[in-house]
């Protein structure tokens, strides 16, 4: 069993969006960034992975097993951290442990205590009096304790200073640096995922775009930036979110598109963030 | 079973911040005003028993304002648990609730030097946990349907609507039954005290366990 995280074809109907056919894999030992613009479907596509919500179809397998099947107790080998903790605010380090321990075969106390020691969070602190920062650490925390081998993030960078997400990539870095133990790894912030991601799925307005390695999305486009006069109308058809402006024009393309498009044009690489953009732009103006 | 009572366990913590010794003492004197004024326990009793109701539905509220059902499932926690669950935990509450208003009843009465039969008041309570256990069978499911803050309104309305119920049952008997034939049924309930127990135990259990579907029906719905 080399994946640790199979989604296939999975459908879930709202009245104003949907998720369409998502599928994507996380090979074991790896990290995949999950990306997408707001309101993309990367918590939808998560929920429907933890089972938080029922869709409609598709298949989800976690270490081989149905996602759906309780007797298998899945999520004991999940940790979960998302932007906010699922924990009561009144509560503190120690009620987290007393509420949670009883659930997890494979709680280690010692472990939680010093994780919680190492990050500076108190044991008698109040989940209300932790910053952002340490909400995130002390689900990592929690995550860690428990000996969860995939990580499932969902958007735990939001809203965090520089100096904190370099701490959670750090971390994270840690977590996979163990066999066997992998994350999915869901934001906005694609730079955080440009230094740690290995593998990356796009999701656009509920449908997977891309799923595959990193290097592979990056160089599957270039930046074109050039004159506004220096393509025709034919070329412009190979600009993917062409953003017009007084002295010319820029987007991405593919890059095996590059020879049909004129040699004057600039070409750069591209960012994550850029190829959010861009395909982003390029969904709305066909909308 | 176990992780139903870990459940029940995950419950009594998601409330313990509110189980303050302010509300203790809120307690007491609303017991001692109750039994100063009527100068007996049994409304005192009523009224704590009421409030233990009330406090049995905070891990519907305290659950919904911190995300809590999303919690429970990434604790791999089967929804049926947490329905099975949060009834222990409510009858728990109530039943600790109850001696414990008993007890705080008893203690005041003797202190106060007020006659008072402790066989009575135990009946007294017991019937009254039923009934009140049976509105609770009623509210549970719609908590779990709509959550806690869409369903505060329709949750209590049993509570007002039992009053209603008494008053249009009376008025029905008086025109159907007579005197008579109310007094044989009083005398054969006291001639048969253990078929009544039965048979109340019974409904109760009915009650409870067709309660307990539908919310495992409701809740199965839900999306967190």
């Amino acid at each position: 069993m080399n994946k640790v995280l199979e989604v296939r074809n999975l459908n879930k109907n709202y009245d104003t969006f949907s998720l369409k056919d998502v599928s994507f894999e996380i090979p074991k030992g790896y990290i995949m960034g999950f990306i997408g613009p707001n309101g993309a479907g990367k918590t939808t596509t998560i929920k429907c992975i933890l089972d938080m919500i029922n869709y409609q179809s598709g298949d989800i397998r976690i270490f081989g097993h149905d996602s759906k099947d309780k007797e298998a107790y899945i999520n004991e080998r999940i940790g979960v951290v998302l932007d906010a903790p699922l924990y009561v605010e009144d509560w503190t380090m120690s009620d987290v442990e007393a509420a949670l321990s009883p659930f997890y075969h494979r709680w280690d106390s010692i472990k939680y205590y010093s994780l919680l020691k190492d990050f500076g969070i108190g044991k008698k602190k109040k989940l209300k009096e932790l910053s952002r920062g340490m909400k995130v650490k002390l689900m990592v925390a929690v995550a860690l304790s428990h000996e969860a081998e995939l990580l499932i993030l969902d958007e735990p960078t939001s809203g965090l200073d520089p100096v904190a997400r370099e701490e959670l990539c750090d971390l994270l870095l840690d977590f996979v640096a163990e066999e066997n133990r992998s994350i999915l790894f869901s934001t906005h912030i694609t730079s955080d995922l440009e230094k740690i991601a290995d593998y990356i799925t796009f999701i656009l307005g509920g449908r997977v775009v891309f799923t595959g390695s990193k290097e592979d999305l990056i160089e599957k486009y270039v930046l074109v930036k050039g004159g506004r006069n220096e393509i025709g109308d034919d070329q412009r058809n190979f600009i993917i979110g062409l953003r017009e402006h007084g002295t010319g024009f820029e987007g991405i393309a593919e890059a095996g598109n590059i020879n049909k498009l004129p040699k004057t044009l600039l070409f750069e690489p591209v960012s994550l963030d850029e190829i959010i953009i861009y395909m982003n732009r390029e969904a709305k103006s066909n909308e | 079973m176990n992780r139903t009572l870990s459940f029940v366990r995950l419950d009594f913590i998601t409330v313990k911040p509110y189980a303050t010794l302010k509300n203790l003492i809120i307690f007491v004197a609303v017991a001692l005003i109750m039994i100063i004024s009527s100068g007996g326990g049994s409304s005192a009793i009523g009224i704590l028993m009421v409030y233990a109701v009330l406090f049995s539905s905070y891990p519907f509220a305290v659950g919904e304002k911190n995300g809590i059902d999303a919690l429970y499932v990434t604790l791999s926690i089967k929804r049926s648990t947490v329905v099975l669950g949060r009834y222990l935990f409510a009858i728990i509450v109530d039943v600790c609730a109850g001696l414990l208003a008993c007890a705080f009843t008893f203690a005041i009465l003797a202190l106060l030097r007020i006659n008072f039969t402790v066989l009575e008041t135990f009946i007294e309570a017991l019937a009254l946990l039923m009934i009140l256990s049976l509105l609770q069978a009623v509210q549970i499911p719609i908590f779990f349907k709509l959550g806690y803050t869409k369903a505060k309104f329709m949750a209590y309305l049993p509570f007002l609507g039992l009053p209603l119920v008494v008053i249009s049952f009376q008025y029905l008997v008086k025109d159907r039954v007579s005197s008579a034939q109310l007094t044989g049924l009083f005398e054969w309930i006291a001639a048969n005290p253990v078929a009544v127990v039965l048979f109340c135990a019974f409904l109760w259990l009915a009650a409870m366990a067709i309660s307990c579907k539908v919310s495992q029906g409701l809740y199965g719905k839900r999306d967190f």
